[in-house]
């Protein structure tokens, strides 16, 4: 199965827990995301995210002056959001748990081994 | 307030030469796509910011991004369409309408062949839907051969419309236009088009059209040139040019 695949589905609440953190813009959270283990992570596949995380209500922009050019625009977290964040958490908690279970369950083990019944 | 495409185009400078070929494809794409012309440029100015911030850092445009901007930039238009339902076709419209008025106002008509001036109109809306979707589907490459020849062909078409309309239409919905008329509806048509630039913070590029309105009415009412632009080949030469002119305004998008 592509890593990448997996990773997508929890990019969106990866998002909304760094920038619970601290106020970015789009630049800073490519990087940051990049630097906790979204090796592979393109910035063309974050503005969509932050576009609708935004119109989602979850998000808010600000504009902020910068010291090169016109102003940037800055995102943080919503009460919303903050609430989104929670539902992420515990949706992320109970699905890694099934899916430790599965894996248990069906001889597999922490090294990607799969032991086959007899 | 400057715009924001006039930021966009000074800050776009500073990326290296295949960095910005790299952006203004995705520029492109996004212009034409995107349905809500100020969050579609707020957004390019936010990818342009950081794009600057990555190449200060080594990194190139397509490293940042990502190795497939069409399928980015298909998602960016699919959050932009959804904030707001202001959309292209407002904007074609508005080009509609612009030529209308130009039109009515640049000609001294003393009569107008209703059911004829639909036809030009549809003609105009078609020729731009065409422009709009050829330079979408060539964002990402070059404009290819095929493209150029689509528009020309479209074009040429919509001349001939122009020049066969009044001939072929039936003479039924013909109304007579006094010269008070005309100046009355042109008065309220200029004073709708300076509001409605202001609203949308275009008021630069509504004096393009503005120009053109008052440029072609120039040309018809002086007598140098009157004469020779009251006539039937002189109207028809007039709305060629007028057409040619918002036609190549849809390429405005490259700039």
């Amino acid at each position: 199965m592509n890593n990448s695949q997996l990773l997508k589905g929890t990019l969106e609440g990866c998002v909304l827990l760094v920038i619970s953190q601290q106020e970015v813009y789009g630049y800073e959270l490519v990087t940051k995301l990049q630097h906790l283990g979204f090796f592979d992570l393109s910035a063309g596949t974050v503005y969509p995210l932050l576009q609708k995380l935004e119109r989602q209500g979850y998000l808010e922009s600000q504009l902020r002056a910068s010291n090169e050019g016109p102003k940037r625009k800055y995102y943080h977290l919503t009460a919303s959001g903050q609430r989104q964040i929670q539902n992420f958490i515990t949706d992320w908690q109970q699905l890694t748990a099934t899916v430790t279970a599965v894996i248990e369950q069906t001889g597999g083990s922490k090294d990607g081994a799969i032991e086959r019944k007899k | 307030m400057e715009p924001l495409s006039e930021k966009n185009n000074q800050l776009r400078e500073k990326l290296t030469r295949e960095n910005r070929k790299y952006y203004e494809n995705l520029l492109l794409y996004l212009r034409i796509k995107g349905k809500d012309e100020l969050v579609t440029e707020a957004v390019l100015l936010e990818i342009l910011q950081d794009m600057l911030e990555a190449q200060a850092n080594g990194r190139s445009a397509q490293q940042y991004f990502g190795a497939d901007p069409k399928v980015a930039a298909d998602e960016l238009v699919t959050e932009i369409n959804g904030a707001k339902q202001a959309n292209l076709k407002e904007n074609l419209s508005l080009n509609v309408f612009i030529f209308c008025l130009i039109t009515l106002l640049a000609f001294t008509h003393t009569e107008i062949n209703v059911i004829a001036y639909m036809i030009e109109i549809v003609g105009m809306v078609i020729l731009l839907n065409i422009t709009l979707t050829l330079l979408a589907t060539d964002a990402f490459k070059r404009v290819s051969w095929r493209s150029y020849l689509g528009v020309g062909v479209a074009f040429m078409v919509y001349v001939g419309v122009l020049l066969l309309s009044d001939y072929f239409t039936p003479k039924t919905l013909i109304y007579p236009l006094g010269p008070a008329t005309l100046w009355g509806i042109g008065a309220l048509f200029v004073i709708y088009l300076v509001l409605y630039f202001k609203w949308n913070d275009h008021f630069s590029s509504g004096l393009f059209y503005i120009g053109a309105l008052a440029f072609a009415a120039t040309l018809v009412h002086l007598p140098l040139t009157g004469n020779i632009f009251q006539t039937l080949w002189g109207q028809v030469s007039l709305l060629v040019m007028l057409a040619l002119i918002l036609t190549v305004k849809a390429f405005k998008f490259k700039k």
